[in-house]
């Protein structure tokens, strides 16, 4: 065997063994539900289940409450299903990537993400058993985006506090109650504020039943909305 | 000593711009679950009574012993569609601030700005293979969790 196929099949053999590692967990599921205050003093409740593969990159929800429907969301749209038939459908771009599901089974969960977007970290200090950093937009988006501080506990992501350019807070996010479920992290409850000028909000996102890497409920994972 | 006044400003000015950030990271959980006690006493009523809908749940909301009168719909469509800005949107969207910004940045990137993203991806990829290669050759374990 030359050099060159010796090289050849070494970086196979490298490849594999990533592709591996990055397939082992594809698969998550869980009971979730939504409990959200509104500016306006609304409350709204939904209840369903949540289905999400990172090889078909779609994210269904099968929703029972306050009706039954599908949600899904892909790459290129946000599809409504009510009895197997599209009732609307949006055009969305990149959400999945940075859904919470991807992040997780993806092991990018401990920055959210961040380090993959054109947010720089500028600081990283140690206050009240938290490892907090500071990231920055980087120049070019200065203008549109303020600064986030991502909180870390335990090497787990806790929470996230995004700025306007004004340095005001516009949104806080917490991940508690964190599981371990086959070895994969995951908060069982996430509440996120919203400020905004005319009133906040809050939404509390909460799983149960969460289930990784299962193989029998191909239908939800692998939802086709063609011909619907 | 003029050079080392300066540094001590420089110093204590950063701390004092970087200090006091743990305090964004709390917030009243009893608060918070006093204000959701009517939502969580509806989210327990609606997980016991399977297949049950919001209209029902208002039309017998005093059979029931439920407070409904700020209950809204929150279905995916109108969540997701009806109320539709970047924002709402990025609240409707799970968990999906990162996203957000991405859209609206991916939106303004150029195809230079896309380009180079792949170039970093590209030199990433070469450097850790050849990182790789480097730790195999030389006989050194290592271990990917």
């Amino acid at each position: 065997m030359n050099f060159a196929k010796f090289i050849i099949l070494l970086l196979l053999f490298i490849s594999s063994n990533k592709i591996f590692y990055a397939q082992q967990f594809a698969r998550l599921e869980a009971d979730i539900t939504i409990k959200e205050k509104d500016r306006f003093g609304n409350e709204k409740l939904l209840v369903g289940r949540v289905f999400y593969d990172i090889n078909y990159r779609q994210i269904v929800y099968d929703i029972t409450f306050p009706e039954k429907e599908l949600l899904i969301i892909n790459d290129t749209a946000i599809t409504t299903l009510v009895n197997d038939v599209i009732q609307n459908s949006k055009p969305a771009n990149q959400l999945v990537d940075f859904s919470i599901f991807s992040l997780a089974l993806n092991n990018d969960l401990e920055y959210f993400g961040l380090d993959k977007t054109p947010f720089a970290i500028s600081n990283v200090e140690l206050e009240e058993g938290m490892t907090i950093s500071t990231w920055l937009p980087k120049p070019g988006y200065q203008q549109n985006i303020g600064k986030m501080l991502l909180s870390q506990k335990d090497n787990r992501i806790f929470g996230i506090v995004s700025f306007d350019r004004k340095d005001e807070v516009n949104s806080k996010q917490f991940f508690e109650d964190y599981t371990n479920v086959n070895g994969l992290a995951f908060p069982k409850k996430i509440t996120h504020f919203l400020y905004t000028k005319i009133g906040n909000e809050i939404k509390i996102t909460t799983f149960e039943n969460i289930i990784v890497n299962n193989y029998t409920s191909e239908k939800f994972y692998n939802y086709s909305i063609n011909n619907k | 000593m003029r050079n080392i006044f300066i540094l001590l400003c420089v110093v204590a000015f950063s701390t004092t711009l970087f200090a006091g950030n743990a305090s964004h990271f709390s917030y009243d959980k009893e608060a918070i679950n006093s204000e959701f006690a009517n939502l969580t006493q509806v989210e327990n009523f609606v997980k016991s009574n399977a297949n049950i809908t919001l209209s029902e749940i208002k039309t017998n909301s005093e059979m029931y012993g439920l407070n409904t009168n700020n209950l809204v719909a929150s279905s995916a469509s109108s969540s997701f569609f009806d109320d539709m800005d970047w924002g709402a949107f990025a609240w409707g969207c799970l968990c999906c601030p990162i996203g957000l910004f991405v859209v609206v940045l991916d939106k303004d990137s150029t195809p230079e700005q896309k380009s180079s993203f792949w170039k970093g991806v590209l030199v990433s990829v070469g450097v850790n293979t050849i990182y790789n290669i480097i730790v195999l050759s030389s006989g050194t374990t290592t271990t990917t969790y």
